[in-house]
């Protein structure tokens, strides 16, 4: 059975509140078993509208064909569609001036200004990373340790213990050596929170500024 | 001086690599304004070092 009909031949089927009334005057459910089209008009309105899958599981969303055919599919698989609303993005920084390390001891790395923070996940007080939104999340992680010819390392901590090594650098005692690192981490969405430590053999001060250490990250998928 | 320099201090014996990722030391500091301690002391042969010990060094 093949239906094509646009908008203007529901008019008589619109009750006093402007609702659609289904096919017989009541509120029930139109059903067609054949194999072609509804066509409504331009820009419809459908109020809660449930779209079942054909017998493969698939729904299929067409936008209007422009150089091209232009197809959203939705995979057999059960998920979230993530949208830039529940995906937060983070990037925070140091911004009092430098931080003394001393020797031998992971210490956490103040990051107190943020730059932006989408979803309010990221703690200026505490340091702390702690994602709202269940997921898969890259990290970044940097700062910069001064002149000195030591052995520095810049970590990612999860729920409070050492996660991801970064990079280990080794400074000449001339130029500015800093040390970072990146890594895909997952978080539960609700405890799961992240900071970022740095270790050296001997005392430093980090460069406190925003190029110069800086935290920051955004999800990548959802869980 | 700090805790690192005292625990060194206290055992001469010590090098950085006890103190690295991969050694049997770990002294941290939360900057939470409490200060550096000692988070992890696996160290085969010296014992971790007491409060009174740490005080006088």
């Amino acid at each position: 059975m093949t239906q094509a009909f646009n908008l203007s031949q529901f008019a008589n089927n619109v009750n006093s509140s402007g609702v659609a009334q289904a096919a017989g005057g009541g509120t029930g459910t139109t059903t067609s078993t054949g194999s072609g089209s509804v066509v409504l008009g331009n820009n419809p309105t459908i109020t809660n509208p449930i779209l079942a899958g054909s017998t493969s599981g698939n729904i299929t969303l067409a936008v209007p064909s422009v150089a091209g055919t232009n197809t959203a599919t939705f995979p057999a698989s059960t998920g979230t569609v993530m949208v830039s609303g529940n995906m937060p993005a983070f990037s925070a920084y140091q911004n009092n001036g430098g931080q003394s390390i001393a020797s031998g001891t992971y210490t956490k790395i103040i990051i107190d200004t943020k730059e932006f923070d989408t979803a309010s996940c990221f703690n200026t007080s505490t340091y702390r990373f702690t994602p709202l939104v269940a997921g898969y999340y890259q990290l970044n992680w940097y700062t910069d340790m001064g002149a000195y010819t030591s052995r520095y390392t810049a970590f990612l901590y999860k729920n409070g213990a050492l996660y991801k090594s970064g990079t280990s650098n080794i400074g000449n005692g001339t130029n500015t050596t800093g040390t970072g690192g990146s890594s895909i981490v997952y978080a539960n969405g609700s405890t799961d929170y992240f900071e970022m430590y740095v270790q050296g053999n001997n005392a430093a001060t980090t460069g406190g500024n925003s190029s110069s250490t800086y935290f920051n990250g955004a999800m990548v998928r959802s869980a | 001086m700090t805790l690192h320099e005292k625990i060194v201090a206290l055992y001469p014996s010590l090098t950085d690599a006890d103190f690295n990722i991969k050694g049997t030391i770990t002294l941290q500091n939360d900057s939470d304004g409490k200060g550096d301690y000692i988070a992890k002391w696996e160290h085969p042969t010296l014992a971790r070092p007491t409060e009174e010990q740490l005080k006088l060094n």
